[in-house]
């Protein structure tokens, strides 16, 4: 045992030494250079540093699934004769603050050397740093910012895996057309998120010619008191109240319309995933129950044999079970193997081609793809999206019924007795 | 428009006016005794508010929020006059000058240092301690049991610190500190303790906002920003100095709020105390209470 | 009753600019000493030193036994001196009766006694008496002056500090202020006087300073002063430093 760690020793400070000389490559005996994939999350505050957090652990585990289930990249696979190559991950912190989005990226790609960049949460922090992507030309992924104008604005370098604008519009108005409803009421944040949702929303509708009568207003994501507003939306009785606030707006609206007995009467939908966090039920208690509310992912939604290996080597590595941003950027990270794989090449450039061309699999079925199609569908894939409800106070969110869509529903609304 | 509905919107706007109240009169009192801003009024709400958060959660259960609130108001205070005490009397280079800009600094810092110190501690998430009460139906409205006990809190500590001041040895020595700094310290009066005990008093009520708030509004690492605008809002609304000015103030501004978010857009909510306040101060330039000038 | 002296005193505002240079003065118990000079000579500083608004930056100041100069004003203030500053000392938003309170901080615990000090100086003002809950704002200069002298005599100092105390009044309100200090002296406090209105200040004072660019130029009982004030007043009054006359023609020290 002490003799083999004495040869490892000396072995590793040849290689140490060898590197240190520079002469690992020109010799041509070490194994060939890890290709490096770049995590740009926030990490420390201002951003939403769990939410870092959770990206990171799902790149982690990405890595592992390329080096050991796939094997490395290249090495034979599709007809690739360039030597199997193992994958490394560089991690950098956004803070969710644009300039340090554009120098994380910046060093990612100059200093790390990074074939592909994931793990964006913050849009303002993505929307800055994209340009830098086709500057550089190396694929950036969005892999939770939601921003219309990330793919929008049809950046060369730059893909998305995230709901945007249309996919929730589309998946609350079939939610409110399941359930009958047509008079629907939505208090939404004056951001680029909450605005953006009223536009789709009502552009929906009217493309679609829904029987929906939409009363949608818009508030200061800075006030903290929104009774006003919601004693008026109580007075005018609709079928279903749309949450869009974001953080605190999104408890307070809830909070709020519990207090003046508008909640949970009226059904209200949170219009993203924020009750799966532990803080939903100490922030609310008994309050929270029967909200209603977009979540991008649940136990019971069929994964693939992709998202099963990373459900089951989370729990494992992590002690914990995997949710949405895990999966999510679980899936970036192995979808830029995938597109490293299929263009047989590290060169960045042959990676935004293959991704354009390629069909890949991720932790959801389907396979996602990335086509040049218009406005904001350029470059983008959406996962489903799934709506839950709390039916019971303290409730974990795998527990909680699917009510749409219809082909993974488990329950029905329930309304307060 | 329906009359029980305008009825709703003036009891809401009137809840929350009284507890801007608490904001503006702390900060308008320390102003008045010590001649300068405190920029981190709304960090020592947001103390306020986890301190609270964390005595019903760690120590003493969702039940003695009543015992919990005293001592959320006690920690913010002593915790003021140590700030006072170690950062702020500096400013006060002999015994009569003041550095201004030093204030100013001062408390700048502290609001990036309070508030960096809260994500280091608790992270970026929202806190909520259970509401203290159930609603309260009033009139036409019913209104959330937090609420009526912030209200009721506010007025209580508002007519507790009117008592102190008008009626107390310490309310004098503080009066006479505002008034006139020098005829104070020739009346024997220890400065830096008033001094002290002022900031303390002043942070004091902005903690027990802060305290009385946390089930309404969350506590969360920014939750003071707001506050502090709100505060200085009243405050040019009310007159600089003037408590009565601060009181009136609280309640217009709220009431301004509420009836704007419904009547006009809610895009703008806090658009509307500046209106109220440009109006104001085109009409009335030194506030509604306020004076041409005050003695130094 | 103590005596206070002023030894060697060096003082100032700025670094580097000393206004006093080195002054030394002694003001005894029960009687009026009045400090004269032009201005800028340093008098109201001296005064603010005494009183602790001012740290020296060499010299001692005793009072009585002790040495002061470490003490701050509040605490000095308890061992019996009292400063009535130039400017306004009252507090425009309170009444008569509580700027008078206020005066008798020091002495709080005491209820029986402080109601008998209050008795004691409306008796001593009794312009003061009809106005008690009067707002200070509404008073005149000169009832502004007498209550900033009452306030400070609430808590029967045995040192008074007196800066400019007529500066701006009326001739008339002027003489009632200065018998209310011969009335403190007769009452057992010691007066320190500043005074511009030279004069006057002399009349009633037992020994007089001369002072001039933060040094003592000249110094004795008011009757050594008698001979030549009138030009004293008048130098002071042109504005001409009377010291470097003085050393001209030889007559001080």
């Amino acid at each position: 045992m002490k003799a083999a760690m004495g040869r490892g020793g000396v072995a590793a400070l040849t290689v140490a030494m060898a590197l240190a000389l520079g002469v690992a490559t020109s010799v041509g005996w070490a194994a060939p250079a890890p290709v490096t994939l770049g995590v740009l999350t926030p990490l420390s505050p201002p951003g939403d540093t769990s939410a870092g957090q959770l990206i990171v652990r799902g790149a982690e585990l990405g890595v592992q699934y390329i080096n050991t289930a796939m094997g490395g990249l290249f090495g034979g696979k599709n007809g690739c004769t360039l030597p199997a190559t193992p994958v490394r991950l560089a991690v950098e912190d956004s803070s969710g603050v644009p300039e340090r989005a554009v120098a994380g990226f910046r060093r990612l790609v100059t200093e790390d050397h990074a074939v592909g960049v994931f793990g964006a949460f913050h849009s303002s922090a993505m929307l800055a740093a994209a340009p830098l992507a086709d500057e550089f030309m190396v694929p950036y992924i969005s892999t939770q910012a939601s921003a219309a104008d990330i793919t929008r604005k049809h950046f060369a370098a730059v893909f998305r895996t995230h709901p945007i604008d249309p996919d929730r519009a589309a998946t609350w108005l079939g939610f409110i057309q399941a359930q009958g409803w047509h008079r629907v009421a939505m208090l939404a944040e004056n951001t680029d998120y909450g605005i953006g949702l009223v536009e789709a929303t009502k552009a929906l509708i009217a493309q679609k010619k829904m029987n929906v009568a939409l009363d949608a207003v818009i508030f200061d994501r800075t006030s903290s008191d929104l009774t006003p507003q919601l004693l008026k939306f109580k007075a005018a009785r609709p079928d279903l109240l749309i949450n869009v606030g974001v953080g605190t707006p999104a408890y307070l609206i809830i909070k709020q319309a519990h207090d003046i007995g508008l909640f949970p009467q009226t059904p209200m939908l949170g219009s993203y995933d924020f009750p799966v966090r532990a803080e939903y039920w100490k922030n609310l208690g008994p309050t929270g129950v029967y909200l209603t509310f977009i979540s991008y992912y649940h136990p019971r939604m069929a994964l693939s044999p992709l998202g099963k290996w990373a459900a089951v080597e989370y729990a494992k590595r992590y002690h914990d079970t995997a949710i949405y941003s895990n999966l999510n950027a679980f899936g970036d990270a192995v979808i830029l193997a995938e597109a490293m794989s299929q263009a047989c090449s590290r060169d960045p450039r042959k990676v935004i081609a293959a991704l354009e061309r390629g069909r890949f699999d991720t932790w959801i079925g389907g396979g996602a793809t990335f086509p040049r199609a218009d406005g904001v569908l350029w470059h983008q894939w959406s996962p489903p999206l799934v709506i839950l409800q709390y039916t019971q106070a303290e409730q974990t969110y795998d527990q909680a019924p699917i009510l749409y869509p219809p082909s993974m529903k488990t329950g029905t609304y329930q309304a307060p007795r | 428009m329906d009359p029980t509905l305008l009825t709703q919107y003036v009891l809401a706007g009137l809840v929350i006016g009284g507890i801007y109240c608490l904001m503006a009169v702390g900060i308008t009192f320390i102003y008045s005794v010590m001649k300068m801003i405190n920029w981190a009024m709304g960090e020592f709400y947001m103390i306020g508010g986890y301190v609270q958060y964390v005595l019903i959660t760690a120590w003493l259960g969702p039940q003695r929020w009543a015992l919990a609130l005293p001592l959320a108001v006690l920690t913010v205070a002593a915790l003021g006059m140590l700030v006072q005490r170690l950062l702020l009397q500096p400013m006060f280079a002999g015994q009569l000058e003041r550095l201004d800009e030093y204030a100013t600094i001062v408390t700048i810092s502290l609001t990036v240092l309070f508030r960096n110190l809260a994500v280091v501690l608790f992270g970026p998430y929202q806190f909520s301690p259970r509401d203290y009460a159930p609603p309260v139906q009033l009139g036409p409205l019913p209104i959330n049991g937090s609420r009526v006990v912030a209200f009721l809190g506010a007025a209580v500590l508002l007519g507790l610190f009117a008592l102190v001041v008008r009626r107390t040895w310490l309310g004098l020595a503080l009066r006479s500190v505002a008034q006139n700094r020098l005829g104070a310290l020739a009346a024997g009066i220890n400065l830096s303790r008033i001094d002290m005990l002022a900031f303390g008093i002043g942070v004091g009520l902005a903690g027990a906002a802060g305290a009385l708030l946390a089930p309404v509004f969350l506590v969360y690492p920014e939750s003071g920003a707001l506050s502090t605008v709100k505060g200085f809002e009243i405050i040019v609304i009310g007159g600089l100095g003037s408590l009565p000015g601060s009181i009136v103030g609280g309640f217009l501004l709220g009431l301004v709020e509420s009836l704007g978010s419904v009547l006009i857009s809610p895009s703008f909510r806090d658009v509307y105390g500046f209106g109220l306040l440009l109006l104001l101060l085109a009409l009335r330039p030194t506030g509604l209470w306020g004076e041409q000038a005050r003695e130094a | 009753m103590e005596t206070l002296v002023v030894d060697r005193v060096v003082a100032g505002y700025h670094e580097g600019i000393d206004i006093l240079n080195g002054l030394s003065l002694t003001a005894r118990p029960r009687s009026i000493t009045a400090v004269i000079g032009p201005n800028g000579a340093g008098k109201s500083t001296l005064l603010r030193v005494v009183f602790g608004l001012l740290a020296p930056r060499a010299g001692r100041v005793a009072f009585g036994e002790r040495a002061i100069q470490g003490l701050r004003p509040d605490e000095r203030k308890r061992l019996g001196i009292a400063y009535v500053p130039q400017g306004p000392s009252t507090f425009p938003h309170m009444t008569v009766d509580e700027t008078l309170l206020v005066g008798g901080w020091t002495i709080r615990h005491d209820r029986a006694g402080l109601r008998r000090r209050l008795a004691h100086v409306y008796e001593l003002f009794p312009a003061l008496a009809g106005l008690r809950r009067v707002r200070t704002t509404v008073l005149s200069g000169g009832q502004l002056r007498m209550l900033s002298l009452a306030k400070e005599l609430v808590v029967m100092p045995s040192l008074l500090l007196v800066d400019e105390p007529t500066a701006g009044l009326a001739p008339r309100v002027a003489g009632e202020v200065y018998e209310l200090l011969v009335r403190s002296r007769e009452l057992g406090i010691g007066v320190l006087l500043v005074d511009q209105n030279i004069t006057e200040a002399v009349g009633i004072a037992d020994y007089v300073y001369l002072i001039g660019t933060g040094r003592v130029q000249r110094e004795g009982p008011r009757g050594a002063f008698a001979a030549d004030l009138g030009e004293i007043v008048r130098e002071s009054l042109v504005g001409v430093d009377p010291t470097g006359h003085a050393r001209e023609r030889g007559g001080w020290r």
